[in-house]
């Protein structure tokens, strides 16, 4: 039997997240992206009452009318919960200071005849906090039950929850009055019709559907007149203020780059100190381990110290890197300021053929491709749309950062110019900075050469400035950094594992004698791996890759994080221990290393400036791929989009290599 | 001040703005569902470089949308909005 159902629906920036967040604390499924809630988030909770119920985060509309991917979402699964036949509650949240625009949503879900409870939600944000009024007003006037909390501070919780479970008693028992509309038909024809049909606008659909938006703000007008409104006032925050700057057309662009300059600057300076303390504990872990199990069990030694722990150890350290990262789209997002930058580049971005809305999935892509791609799902206009998930994968997301920041080492000095922009950092930003002009390139081409129509539209509501909530501000990250650690993790492991057993034994080897301990193993070049990389060697030769570079190239074509375990890997099972037996770190490692027995490293300035162009092009994450096939529904732009960018990347790299060689 | 009225993309900053219709269109109805109704009161708070996007504020709340669909929403200003709209010597 399916579990009981708690539906929570509402308007954009009407806190359902927040208060979905307050509920359910860490027990999440699914990562929850900062900005737009693209796919109904669930997630189990216990109820004091009734037991298990299942909670569902709807994304934010603000009709039954869809017309944006994620709108539509949110309207399926409430128009067919109605015939589903599971005890179902629709929860409707609602900015407090916002009522009027909430009840159109309110008036139309309440004609689907689920059990409702309204949550009068940011009720900090009103003159009269209490809204005792407003309450007894849904009550005898609209005949819906509804409460008030503050889900930032996560006051009256314990009423929400007590209330879902008095809902679904309701629900259960068939205790549901509602009479169906007379508009209550037109939706089933919608949702027949599909997404398409309702943005060419359908003659018919559209009268209809604005005699029933006229007529139902004119009832809801009619109704309020009983409604202490003063209770809902906005309280002065500050509207114009900050704006007058944020939102002016050249002040506001200036602020803008400003604060992505700290972004990345902060990425890369700050993040630098838990870095290295993870480094040095997994150096510490993986050298007791190896005391503790090579006298005992020489062949798992082998394999945990020289395959597993540089591969885990690789992903590890860039955690703290993606936390920040989380913590500032967080910031930018719960601040209000993210709807702020839409707004501003709105018509720059149109230019290019992408839409304002394109700036949130871009910045989202700095994190990682694959919920951004998702989080278009917001931009109605499906050219705006697929162009913009064709350029994300351009957006250099965490997964690059170790890449990067393992490789500019070896091409830039340390040093600092002006005393506080460190080089280093400054070319992190540089690499993020020739990712979009790349994609910005790719928009262009993509706006004269995919051909869809369709209406293009930018509405957006821009919020009130808020504090953060504390609570997202650590738990949002943390989630993606966990399911991050999951996710790569499980890759990483599974090819680190494949890797050390490619490097470890040969074609002229007896696995069985290497793994006893009676033969050393081969050197990497007679090894699976290396066979495999000097067969790569004549394609990858001209932009200054070697074969250890190109087993790198290979294993980290489903994930190109890996790269930096597949190195930890290769110059693990290779490197000596230093005179003093302990372990080389892998930088110290891979600065050793020479061309072919000659003096020249083989990490020099041409090669890394080529293998750093190479990863800031190359579509080198196989969830990308399948994240573009799902939204797309096809196989087609996949692979459009595999096909130009390595080509952009090999010709890139082979550009860069030639030219500084 | 006279009483005006044109189309929101062109009509100034900063003042109490009327709407008197919309124009019949996707792009309308989606306004309509965002509050933006004949009789209803906005104000134009910010203009984008160009003038587009727009910020309107608009039942309590700000949406930011682009000129071409402002265009859809005819409004008048002035003192009193919507009496001599059959007067009004704009087009």
């Amino acid at each position: 039997m399916s579990l009981q159902r708690i539906f929570l629906a509402g308007n954009p920036n009407s806190g359902k997240s927040t208060l979905f967040n307050a509920l359910t604390g860490l027990h999440h499924k699914t990562a929850n992206f900062p900005g737009v809630t693209v796919e109904s988030l669930q997630t189990e909770i216990e109820l004091r009452s009734t037991g298990k119920v299942v909670l569902v985060d709807l994304p934010g509309t603000y009709s039954l009318y869809p017309q944006s991917q994620d709108e539509w979402v949110a309207c399926q699964a409430l128009v067919k919960a109605a015939s589903e036949g599971i005890p179902t509650v629709v929860v409707v949240v609602v900015d407090a200071s916002n009522l009027n625009r909430s009840l159109l949503l309110i008036h139309q879900i309440q004609e689907l005849g689920l059990s409702m409870q309204v949550v009068l939600n940011k009720c900090d944000r009103v003159a009269n906090p209490g809204l005792k009024g407003v309450v007894q007003w849904f009550e005898n006037e609209m005949k819906i039950k509804a409460l008030v909390c503050d889900a930032r501070k996560g006051q009256g919780l314990n009423e929400v929850s007590k209330a879902f479970g008095q809902r679904l008693a309701e629900a259960r028992s068939g205790a549901v009055s509602t009479v169906p509309g007379p508009w209550a038909a037109s939706w089933n024809e919608v949702f027949g019709q599909g997404l398409e049909t309702q943005n060419l606008g359908n003659e018919v659909i559209r009268a209809q559907h604005s005699a029933e938006t006229v007529e139902r703000y004119r009832r809801i007008n009619q109704s309020l007149k009983t409604c202490p409104l003063h209770e809902t006032k906005a309280k002065a925050a500050l509207p114009n203020g900050p704006d007058r700057l944020l939102l002016h057309p050249v002040g506001g662009i200036l602020v803008f780059v400003a604060v992505m300059a700290l972004m990345f600057q902060a990425l890369f300076a700050w993040a630098s100190y838990p870095m290295d303390f993870i480094e040095n504990m997994m150096l510490w872990a993986s050298e007791n381990l190896r005391q503790f199990l090579e006298p005992r069990y020489p062949a798992m030694s082998h394999l945990v110290t020289k395959g597993l722990m540089p591969g885990i150890g690789g992903v590890l350290v860039f955690v703290p890197q993606i936390f920040l990262l989380f913590l500032f789209l967080v910031l930018l997002e719960e601040s209000g300021y993210m709807a702020r930058v839409s707004y501003l580049m709105d018509r720059n971005l149109k230019r290019i053929g992408l839409n304002g809305k394109s700036i949130v999935p871009m910045l989202g892509g700095f994190a990682c491709a694959v919920p951004a791609i998702a989080a278009t799902r917001n931009i109605v206009s499906w050219k705006e749309r697929l162009s913009t998930i064709m350029i994300l994968p351009l957006m250099s997301c965490s997964a690059r950062l170790p890449v990067y920041a393992l490789l500019i080492q070896f091409a830039v000095p340390e040093g600092y110019i002006l005393g506080i922009f460190s080089l280093q950092g400054l070319t992190m930003m540089g690499l993020y900075l020739m990712g979009v002009v790349a994609a910005v390139l790719s928009a262009l081409v993509m706006k004269f050469w995919i051909r869809e129509k369709g209406p293009s539209y930018f509405m957006l509501e821009i919020p009130a400035y808020q504090w953060p909530v504390s609570r997202n501000l650590w738990q949002v990250p943390l989630r993606y950094c966990l399911s991050f650690v999951q996710g790569a993790g499980k890759v990483i492991v599974v090819v680190s594992l494949l890797l050390w057993f490619l490097a470890s034994f040969g074609p002229d080897h007896k696995m069985s004698e290497t793994l006893t301990g009676q033969a050393t193993p081969p050197v990497l070049e007679k090894s699976y791996a290396g066979v495999l990389g000097k067969a790569l060697e004549p394609v990858i030769m001209p932009l200054g890759f070697d074969w250890k570079i190109g087993i790198a190239l290979v294993t980290s074509f489903a994930a190109r994080e890996v790269f930096v375990g597949t190195m930890a890997t290769i110059y693990g099972l290779e490197g000596d221990p230093n005179q003093d037996g302990t372990q080389l770190r892998l930088k110290e490692r891979m600065q050793k290393d020479t061309v072919g027995g000659s003096k020249e490293p083989l990490f020099n300035r041409a090669t890394v400036w080529s293998l750093l162009v190479f990863y800031a092009f190359a579509l080198q994450c196989m969830s990308t791929v399948a994240a573009t096939k799902q939204e797309t529904r096809s196989w087609k732009w996949p692979l459009i989009q595999l096909l130009y960018l390595s080509a952009l990347a090999y010709l890139a790299s082979l550009a860069v290599y030639q030219w500084s060689l | 001040m006279p009483q005006r009225q044109g189309s929101l993309d062109q009509a100034p900053t900063g003042v109490p703005l009327t709407i008197v219709r919309l124009d019949e269109s996707d792009l309308s109805l989606k306004l309509m569902e965002m509050g933006c109704l004949p009789g209803e009161k906005l104000e134009i708070l910010h203009r984008a470089s160009g003038g587009d996007p727009l910020a309107i504020k608009v039942m309590e709340y700000v949406l930011g949308l682009r000129a071409r669909e402002a265009a859809a929403v005819w409004v008048s200003w002035g003192d009193t909005p919507l009496r001599n709209l059959w007067n009004s010597q704009e087009p």
